[in-house]
């Protein structure tokens, strides 16, 4: 009995000693690939950092973040999880055939900033339309992939639809037809691999759906059947951002390229005020290298993008988007000469500027995820069109504050 | 600083068990101090003078009444209990309870005086309560006096059980601090409590505490009759495996260092009655008001009236020791009542139904009394106890009803497996009989996975993935 009595303080301290040891031992490590940030290093111990406190936040973020094997411990974590029962981890349902889908929590919106972005995305739009036409004008809001799939759901969740929002944008139109909604025909294809098992975003074959209604709809463009395009698989290995939340044994997802039969298309790309300049849509090399497989389409999301396509139909299209556009793109080629892609996360000039510097522009469509959309914190430039811009003053008051 | 986390496992505990362990025995009680003033000053930099002021009061409050006392002057002493008393009431009342009594008066008077938004002292709660007892003791005469500052400084700040109890009476410890003696089976039995209670808290209190705040974070709207049920069980098994998973760790980590502290839960939840629930539920805090203020103010001697205004008196008292809210005021209350009906109405009644039904009453009333311990506010208290009784705005069940209980199913079995008696016998008896080879064994093998699973779920707790820089 007192031997069994010593193996138990002996295991205890080697347990506690060793891992003591190997924290101090092991080099610490700069970067996180799994969690795609800076790691916490080792503090500075001074009189100030220690009365206030920030260096014992410090230390502990540093130990926690430098703790050996710490994404095995991880990945133990989140199975022990599972094996209890649970179905949501980190935010993020573990839903059947291999399918995750992060949970959107409507309660944690900022009310105010949803109904600014409804009142900015509203006023655009009938800017637009008066400016353009109403055949010309379009916007499509892709349902997040909870609600696009909800058959994959674990049992008894239902999806939370944000129908006020997409509501209070109709009644704002001047016309409310302006506005697709993509929900039905997503849910319509749920069957079918419309978006990726551990990402966010939908698969190529998802935008070609959305394509098709859009083209079917609107009149703006096309309306090709699927065998209109050769299918490329260009991935095999994908684990989008969703996993990254949670590691669960789950299948790694496909990436395929839909190229266009008929070789029309000879493209020219043009981002960042010709920084970077390509012939091309997909970047397979750029997002091989990197750890996000989605990146192949239009490399990565950049501000303003532009693309001179050999359609000849002498029609522009101005496209205000999210990432979720950057596989949808490509289906476009064959309808516009030019097309010219804003993203408003990532820059912040009005709208009316861009309009000022394409007179050609003939289409516009506003293509954004639902969730995305509410979400947003910086779309208040897009309210900012060429009519308003004149009517306003110079001064901004949101750049100056900025740039202070 | 707080067990529950690798700093304390990978960084103090092994420090402080060397250095301990290595340094001569004269040095122990040194280390512990110095140990426990680290502990503390790692999350209150500042505070730590506020410790050691109420140490050095009552080390000096102690040495005076022990003088008074061996010289005949009895007034002098009392004195000195009184000083003890009234400082540390003092700056347990400043520190906790200002902008409590400052609303008050707001409300009570109109009178506006703004609020001193003091950020409140870690266990502040706990030693000053201990250090009192100290003074009180050696007034009694149960205690001799501590004439080595060091010793009572460990005593006062020992960081084993400084921050969430147990309230251990300077009586319990007196002898232990002066002369303990280490040895390896009270270490391993130390390791054994320590771990249990570092799994209660880590595995089970952490998990289903989300649970609660997930239903705690929905809107009366939403919420229906059975998941109102849901939320408060949750809370009910989280609050007492957090709580009592802490007490754990403390008498674990004391007998590591060759203390023997009294047990501060004994299986609550197993409870027949509500009096007998309070025998079992923080029983320090309890043995600490019975002994320093029911029984001084004369207990039951004095009649049934003045017995039931004492008993008002500490339930009013337990309640407002438990935060600066008047839910935590209202939930003392609740209990004095209920205690003051059981022990003069029920009593007899109780005891004439079948267990079951016992069992039933006793935790009907225990989480009644927890969803009006757990909001601070008392609109959404009365909201969230209106639809645990009546239908909710969600009417009586959902498939979000289901969803939670399918989701969180096997832990809430765990933790009620765990925190009845019963499930303890039943292993003792089939599976682990005490003294077997067979026990021991299991003990160390449940002590490995407990380490690995905790560190784990500790590393995840971390897990902070950046991705909205390319959504």
């Amino acid at each position: 009995m007192k031997k069994l009595q010593i193996i138990m303080v002996a295991v205890f301290c080697i347990m506690l000693f060793s891992g003591s040891l190997a924290i101090t031992v092991l080099p610490d490590q700069k970067y996180s690939d799994l969690e795609n940030r800076q790691l916490q290093q080792k503090p500075k111990l001074t009189k100030k950092n220690f009365t206030k406190g920030t260096f014992q936040t410090e230390y502990e973020n540093y130990l926690n973040d430098q703790f050996p094997l710490r994404d095995r411990w991880v990945d133990a974590a989140v199975a022990l999880q599972t094996k209890l029962g649970k179905k949501d981890i980190n935010g993020v349902y573990i839903g059947k055939k291999g399918y995750l889908l992060e949970k959107n929590d409507t309660e944690q919106l900022d009310k105010q900033q949803v109904k600014e972005n409804v009142d900015t995305l509203t006023s655009f739009l009938n800017d637009m339309e008066k400016e353009y036409g109403k055949r010309h004008v379009s916007c499509m809001m892709v349902p997040s992939k909870t609600l696009a799939m909800s058959d994959y759901l674990p049992s008894y969740v239902s999806a939370q639809e944000p129908k006020d929002v997409l509501d209070s944008i109709q009644k704002g139109l001047n016309d409310p037809k302006i506005l697709l909604n993509l929900k039905d025909t997503m849910q319509k294809h749920q069957k079918e691999y419309i978006y990726y098992r551990t990402d966010h975003h939908w698969t190529t074959l998802g935008a070609f759906y959305a394509y098709q209604e859009w083209a079917k709809r609107t009149g703006q463009a096309k309306e090709y059947p699927i065998k209109h395009y050769q299918q490329e698989k260009v991935f095999d290995d994908f684990y989008g951002t969703t996993y990254n939340k949670v590691h669960v044994a789950v299948p790694k997802d496909e990436v395929v390229l839909f190229h266009n039969t008929k070789d029309t298309q000879k493209i020219h790309i043009n981002m960042d005020q010709g920084e970077v300049k390509a012939d091309t849509l997909y970047f397979p090399k750029a997002a091989k290298k990197g750890f996000n497989r989605y990146d192949v389409f239009l490399s990565k999301n950049t501000f303003q993008m532009e693309i001179t396509t050999k359609a000849k139909t002498g029609k522009t299209l101005l496209l205000i988007k999210d990432s979720f556009a950057n596989c949808f793109v490509p289906f476009l080629t064959e309808s516009y000469d030019h097309i010219i892609l804003i993203d408003y996360r990532y820059g912040k000039t009005p709208i009316g500027t861009i309009q000022s510097e394409y007179s050609d522009i003939t289409d516009v469509l506003v293509l954004f995820n639902t969730e995305k959309f509410m979400q947003n914190t910086k779309l208040s430039k897009l309210a900012r069109t060429k009519k308003e811009e004149k009517t306003l003053e110079e001064f901004d008051a949101d750049e100056f504050l900025e740039d202070m | 600083m707080v067990f529950s986390s690798l700093l304390f496992l990978f960084r103090f505990l092994p420090i402080v068990l060397l250095a301990y362990y290595v340094l001569p025995k004269k040095w122990h009680n040194l280390v512990l101090f110095l140990a426990s003033l680290v502990f503390y000053a790692w999350g209150e930099p500042v505070y730590v003078i506020l410790i050691l002021f109420s140490t050095t009061v009552d080390y000096v409050a102690g040495q005076a009444v022990a003088y008074c006392k061996a010289n005949q002057k009895k007034k002098g002493a009392i004195a000195a209990v009184c000083c003890s008393a009234v400082i540390n009431l003092s700056l347990l009342g400043f520190f906790k309870y200002a902008d409590f009594f400052l609303q008050i008066l707001h409300q009570v008077t109109g009178i506006k005086t703004g609020q001193l938004h003091l950020p409140l002292p870690i266990g502040i709660s706990f030693y000053t309560f201990q250090t009192m007892s100290y003074t009180i003791d050696v007034y009694r005469g149960d205690a001799k006096v501590q004439k080595n500052l060091i010793t009572f400084g460990a005593y006062v700040s020992l960081f084993p059980q400084l921050i969430a109890g147990p309230i251990i009476r300077y009586k319990d410890v007196a002898k232990q601090l002066d002369q303990r003696k280490e040895t390896v089976s009270l270490f391993s039995q130390g390791i054994f409590h320590f771990m249990i209670g570092l799994g209660k808290k880590v595995l089970i209190a952490n998990q289903i505490g989300m649970l609660w705040q997930q239903i705690a974070a929905m809107k009366t709207g939403s919420l229906t009759t059975a998941t109102a049920w849901l939320g408060v069980l949750a809370f009910t098994l989280q609050i007492y495996f957090d709580f009592s998973g802490y007490s754990d760790m403390a008498i674990g980590l004391g007998a590591m260092f060759g203390f023997s502290f009294p047990e501060n839960f004994n299986y609550p939840y197993a409870s027949k009655s509500i009096t007998e629930f309070w025998r079992r539920w923080h029983i320090s805090l309890g043995t600490w008001f019975r002994e320093y203020v029911y029984i001084p103010l004369g207990g039951n001697r004095k009649g049934i009236v003045r017995q039931i205004v004492n008993l008002a008196i500490v339930w009013f008292l337990t309640g407002l020791w438990h935060g600066a809210y008047i839910n935590f005021v209202l939930w003392g209350v609740y209990y004095g009542i209920l205690l003051v009906i059981e022990k003069f109405l029920l009593k007899n009644v109780l005891k004439a139904l079948p267990a079951i039904l016992q069992h039933f009453y006793t935790m009907l009333l225990v989480m009644v009394g927890w969803s009006l311990f757990s909001w601070q506010d008392m609109t959404d208290a009365a909201g969230y106890i209106k639809t645990m009784f009546f239908y909710g705005g969600a009417g009586y069940i959902n498939d979000q009803t289901f969803y939670l209980l399918l989701s969180n199913g096997i832990l809430i079995l765990i933790a009620l497996f765990g925190s009845l008696s019963w499930s303890k016998d039943w292993c003792n008896r089939y599976f682990f009989p005490e003294g077997t080879m067979r026990r021991e064994i299991c003990r160390i093998v449940l002590v490995i996975v407990l380490l690995l699973s905790c560190v784990a779920m500790l590393v995840n707790s971390s897990y902070n993935p950046f991705l909205y820089f390319r959504f």
